[in-house]
């Protein structure tokens, strides 16, 4: 065991997996912040302007969550021709998680009473200040959870963007498993690939509980 | 009637992909047929931007230590370049999967794939490929003391294939033809096989002759009988003739004076 151990976790792998892990965290966060400005504002639009741009917002939010990312992730990767091949990727993903972000947003807003907003506009406030400051704090707080999950979800679909050779750490993962032949080497990686994902999701996981807890004995 | 107009909305984009496709595809014949500047645009950009693999050893691995791909193919990428361009350094290398390789020569990010392409009568008529550089044989691994000699004596023997692969069927036409019996005993991933192997679960371990060699140890040895042989071509885009002409001739120079034979023994893929 230790053995195996020694034999695929070299300077040189270690180094590499880290590499390929640096990339997933990258990624992972920039998509997840794009995906919430750009999933709070089609949440917005979906929720409160029923014309044009609401159904607009509904019919993308519908078509990008009910296909495959997988499908999104081919199309952006082979279709577009700008932008380097991560790039691409890192679009697909947004493209397809600030849908998802949406309807987790959406479901916040619903359960804000209407009353908030003539409160709001009974003190003066625009709409775009009753957002600001009144809708959405109270949105994000009572989405929390959810949004935490589809982040960690976020991280680990991630992996799918070894499909395009993009360097992430599945793809890294798995370029290693090329030079080992023995069945417990090319575990000893599938493992270490696991346990990767689970530090990051993992200590996200902690750190939001931790945040919560904080806010909820601070009130 | 929203869902009404949602799915008339879905009918049209639909309807645009459909039509985006044809009218690409349409383009593509056109100038198929006349002749093109491909191989001087790859010395005009002064570089050979070729497709390999990343996670095949001996063909197309990653170094991990140096961040490099190296292999077999990746050293016929530096001849070409050196051929082409004049400068065995003047290529970029972009990692492809059996997904991805079509895709990329279509959208021309790459000139050429060389990435274990198994030319097919199908695959023809969409890519141009070059003769065969080396071509590969689905082999059967036993242990030296089983005493087998070749399929023949094999009657009654498990033999470890992959799931899903080809190599069942190649095997069991050859066993009905020489009117022996074999049974197959299928497992997820070749170290798996090798184990059942060792462990005397299976009488012979069979995939790929190259992938093969990786497996050869002390106790164990390749029998010369050979399987649904596959051979490996350099691919290029359809249209992209004088390109894969000018690669077409020097992969047929370096097969006659040894060149590519060489690499092949330097690759330890000649089992």
């Amino acid at each position: 065991m230790l053995a195996v151990f020694k034999n695929v976790l070299t300077p040189s792998n270690v180094e590499f997996l880290a590499k390929g892990m640096g990339l997933t965290l990258m990624l992972s966060v920039l998509v997840v912040i794009v995906s919430i400005l750009f999933g709070t504002i089609l949440a917005l639009l979906r929720t409160y302007e029923k014309r044009f741009f609401g159904k607009l917002a509904g019919f993308y939010i519908e078509m990008f969550r009910n296909t495959p990312l997988l499908l999104w992730i081919l199309v952006c990767c082979f279709m577009i021709p700008y932008g380097t091949i991560v790039i691409r990727g890192g679009l697909a993903l947004t493209l397809y998680t600030s849908a998802v972000i949406a309807e987790i947003v959406r479901g916040g807003l619903n359960s804000i009473a209407e009353g908030q907003f003539e409160a709001a506009t009974s003190q003066g406030f625009t709409l775009i200040q009753t957002l600001m400051y009144i809708v959405l704090p109270q949105c994000f707080k009572s989405i929390i959870p959810s949004l935490l999950s589809q982040v960690i979800t976020t991280v680990k679909d991630t992996s799918f963007l070894q499909v395009v050779a993009i360097p992430e750490y599945t793809r890294s993962g798995f370029v290693v498993m090329g030079r080992y032949t023995n069945t417990s080497e090319v575990f000893m990686i599938f493992a270490i690939l696991a346990v990767g994902y689970f530090v990051i999701c993992f200590s996200l996981s902690c750190v939001v509980r931790g945040y919560q807890k904080r806010t909820e004995m601070a009130q | 009637m929203i869902m009404k107009k949602m799915l008339s909305a879905l009918l049209v984009l639909c309807l645009v992909f459909t039509l985006a496709a044809c009218s690409s595809s349409t383009g593509s014949s056109n100038t198929a047929s006349k002749t093109d500047g491909s191989l001087d645009a790859v010395v005009k950009a002064g570089v050979l931007k070729v497709g390999v693999k990343e996670d095949v050893p001996n063909f197309g691995l990653r170094n991990t230590a140096t961040g490099e791909i190296e292999g077999f193919e990746v050293d016929i990428v530096k001849l070409l370049a050196g051929k082409i361009l004049g400068d065995e350094n003047a290529y970029e290398l972009t990692p492809v999967t059996a997904k991805t390789r079509g895709p990329l020569l279509d959208n021309g990010e790459v000139d050429l794939v060389i990435a274990t392409f198994t030319i097919t009568d199908e695959r023809k008529l969409t890519y141009n490929f070059s003769t065969p550089y080396y071509e590969d044989a689905v082999g059967l691994l036993v242990k030296k003391d089983s005493g087998y000699k070749g399929l023949a004596d094999m009657n009654g023997a498990v033999i470890g294939v992959a799931q899903s692969a080809t190599s069942k069927e190649a095997v069991q036409k050859v066993a009905d033809e020489k009117g022996i019996k074999v049974s197959f005993s299928e497992y997820a991933t070749y170290p798996e096989i090798k184990a059942a192997l060792d462990s005397g679960r299976v009488d012979a371990f069979c995939v790929d002759g190259s992938i093969l060699g990786g497996y050869v140890d002390d106790t164990t040895m390749i029998l010369p009988d050979r399987f649904a042989p596959q051979q490996y071509g350099v691919a290029s885009k359809l249209d992209n003739v004088t390109l894969s002409e000018a690669v077409d001739s020097d992969i047929n120079e370096w097969l006659k004076d040894g060149t590519i034979e060489g690499l092949i023994t330097k690759w330890g893929l000649n089992y």
